[in-house]
């Protein structure tokens, strides 16, 4: 079972980025902004206060639990802060407590193909399988619900996706969400949603959450994180809510895994939802405009790149096109050099092969697609949540990179 | 420095805050407890009808700087002095040129510590008081329990002959809190002898159901809310509602 638990590709990337001089790293989806004020003043007051020193509560502090509650409460989302939220060490932490609670070894998980690479592990970690969903890449990487059908076994107990998805950026819509829905309560499956992009969504259009839908409450797995949304990646606090009899289960393996959440960022994340909604709205301005950036780079190598404009998140997705693949093809030949450093399963894979050549060349840090999934084979992951003048150079780097492989 | 500014800013809003209340008097509903202040503050909100004549702290101001803020319907200058300088002037000019005022202002009011109460019933004076719950936190707070009880004690004790305390009778701290009433005490929950009585509590996917008894009068009340905490806050709206009705009955005979 160990083995088949491998570090995450993303921070793989990071790592292997962190070892080579003057990088520009698009990998790890962290957002360029450093933490708001009003947050890290209510830290340090919290700090200064000695309220910080001992574990809270195993489901977390009281007002942070009932904020959560009313700002749940504001989407017509509706659970009991004293009983149905958990705050965690992340939403990694959520989701992982969550399987833990509901799989018994063996049990399947379906899971979006492409969709975040830790998924798997969490799911591994629960003595469980995943398995992949391919999404509808010619329809915006929707869901393709007969896909999800096909897959249903007597061993699958659980559904679960990211809204908006990464990597694709993608929002599904209500009528699909419903339909998943319907095959969960028609399977017996839960279904656990993580929504931690949800306020990186820059078209007009309603959001729509199955947490919305109280038919679906005891199956219902709704997981959030401060992370992106309030630039709180070091923090490690985010939250799930569940019915009564669920969120007990999972609070019992949080506990055994971790007490409680680190208290100091649980009044950091307070303060986040009582206090930080304008850095939101001014991380999602900036955020669209790195969008359109990094969408206006990429156009000028469409010979070579084609992608879809994300609606959401912060990640850009683009499929390697043939040409870009027969070019490389023929210049890692050409240079005949064996990529020592790569292991034998990223060998055999396009986008880990491009994605290593290019750091080791061109010194950019990128995320293979294969990470995501088999789905996401011959793609790249590109993230415009780093600094514009990262995205510039890095877009520079891969246009020269370019250049001398075609 | 940054404590010295924070303690001129808090005594000048202090200062706004009680110009402000002696020019308008209005009729003050403040909601107390260790948690569901902010729900119990809405579902008043709601019951009463916001509006001009209606308002309540915006988000969950309800400190020492908090409240004032709340009172002058001002946003918080969190770090910037420049901000809070533009704040000052704006709530200078609201609190002695401003004609309109809400006749009803629905205040939460936070306790943490030891004195924090005093001070913030050194700025108003409130008509109605609510308390939602006493609870345990988290263990590490300097302050205990009974520490925050004491605080309670104090707004308890505020309220006037003529005013209205509305106490949660199920948790055994807050009911403890009516001996030191002089007003009218409602004790709500689901004791039967309580004046306000809250039965046949039922849950499912859609909600919550339950029947409440109030003054003769029994409702069937639903909400989409989860949780005790959000029956307590309809009930308190209701008690508060009537309560508003029956002061302005008395005023007008």
């Amino acid at each position: 079972m160990k083995e088949n638990i491998k570090i995450s590709p993303i921070k793989e990337m990071e790592i292997r980025s962190s070892r080579i001089l003057n990088v520009v790293s698009l990998a790890q989806g962290i957002p360029s902004f450093d933490t708001p004020l009003c947050i890290k003043n209510k830290a340090i007051e919290a700090i200064q206060d000695g309220r910080v020193a001992r574990y809270s509560l195993s489901p977390g502090i009281l007002e942070l639990r009932e904020a959560i509650e009313y700002s749940l409460a504001k989407r017509n989302i509706f659970y009991d802060f004293e009983k149905e939220i958990i705050v965690t060490a992340g939403s990694i932490e959520a989701i992982t407590a969550s399987f833990l609670a509901i799989l018994e070894p063996g049990d399947e998980v379906l899971i979006p193909d492409p969709t975040y690479t830790s998924y798997q592990s969490s799911i591994k970690t629960a003595r469980g399988v995943p398995i992949f969903v391919p999404l509808d890449e010619e329809n915006d990487w929707s869901f393709n619900i007969e896909e999800f059908k096909k897959r249903i076994t007597p061993k699958t107990k659980a559904i679960l996706y990211c809204n908006p998805n990464n990597p694709t950026g993608t929002v599904y819509s209500r009528q699909q969400l419903m339909q998943l829905a319907e095959i969960a309560q028609i399977h017996n499956l839960y279904i656990l949603a993580d929504e931690v992009y949800k306020d990186f969504i820059y078209s007009k259009e309603d959001f729509f959450s199955l947490a919305q839908f109280s038919a679906l409450r005891k199956r219902f797995i709704y997981i959030f994180s401060f992370s992106k949304s309030y630039a709180m990646t070091g923090w490690r606090v985010a939250y799930l809510a569940t019915d009564r009899a669920l969120a007990e289960k999972i609070l019992g393996v949080h506990d055994a895994l971790v007490t409680c959440a680190p208290v100091v960022s649980q009044w950091g994340a307070l303060a986040a939802l009582e206090m930080a909604d304008v850095q939101v709205e001014e991380y999602k301005e900036i955020f669209n405009e790195r969008r359109n950036l990094l969408c206006e780079e990429l156009d000028k190598l469409a010979d070579w790149f084609e992608y879809q404009t994300p609606s959401s998140a912060y990640f850009v997705f683009p499929k390697m096109t043939n040409k870009l693949i027969i070019a490389f093809n023929k210049y890692e030949s050409r240079k005949n050099a064996k990529q020592t450093s790569l292991k034998d399963y990223q060998k055999k894979s396009i986008s880990w092969r491009f994605a290593i050549e290019l750091l080791e060349s061109a010194k950019v840090a990128l995320v293979p697609g294969v990470a995501f999934g088999e789905k996401g084979e011959n793609h790249l992951r590109f993230c415009f949540g780093r600094r514009k003048e990262s995205i510039e150079e890095a877009m520079k780097r891969i246009t020269k990179f370019i250049k001398l492989i075609s | 420095m940054k404590k010295f500014f924070k303690k001129i800013i808090q005594l000048y809003l202090k200062l706004l805050t009680k110009i402000i209340l002696a020019r308008h008097k209005p009729f003050v509903i403040a909601v107390a407890g260790t948690t569901n202040k902010t729900f119990v503050k809405e579902t008043i909100l709601n019951e009463l009808g916001r509006g001009s004549d209606v308002r309540g702290n915006p988000k969950s101001f309800n400190t020492e700087i908090g409240l004032p803020l709340a009172v002058l319907f001002l946003p918080s200058g969190l770090a910037s002095i420049f901000r809070w300088v533009d704040i000052l002037l704006t709530g200078t000019c609201i609190s002695i040129f401003s004609r309109k005022f809400p006749k009803v202002l629905v205040l939460e009011m936070g306790v943490d510590r030891i004195g924090d109460m005093k001070y913030l019933l050194s700025l108003v004076k409130p008509d109605i008081a609510i308390v939602t719950n006493i609870k345990r936190n988290f263990p590490g707070l300097k302050t205990t329990l009974d520490d925050i009880a004491k605080e309670l004690t104090l707004l308890v004790e505020a309220i006037p002959k003529k005013g209205a305390l509305v106490l949660n009778g199920d948790d055994a701290r807050v009911k403890t809190l009516s001996s030191a009433s002089r007003a009218k005490t409602i004790l709500f929950g689901e004791d039967k002898s309580f004046k306000a009585v809250i039965s046949k509590i039922e849950e499912d996917d859609a909600g919550q159901r339950f029947v409440f008894e109030y003054k003769k009068q029994r409702s069937f009340l639903e909400t989409q809310r989860r949780g005790k905490h959000n029956i307590d806050a309809l009930v308190i709206a209701k008690i508060v509602a009537m309560e508003i009705k029956e002061s302005k009955n008395r005023k007008r005979r």
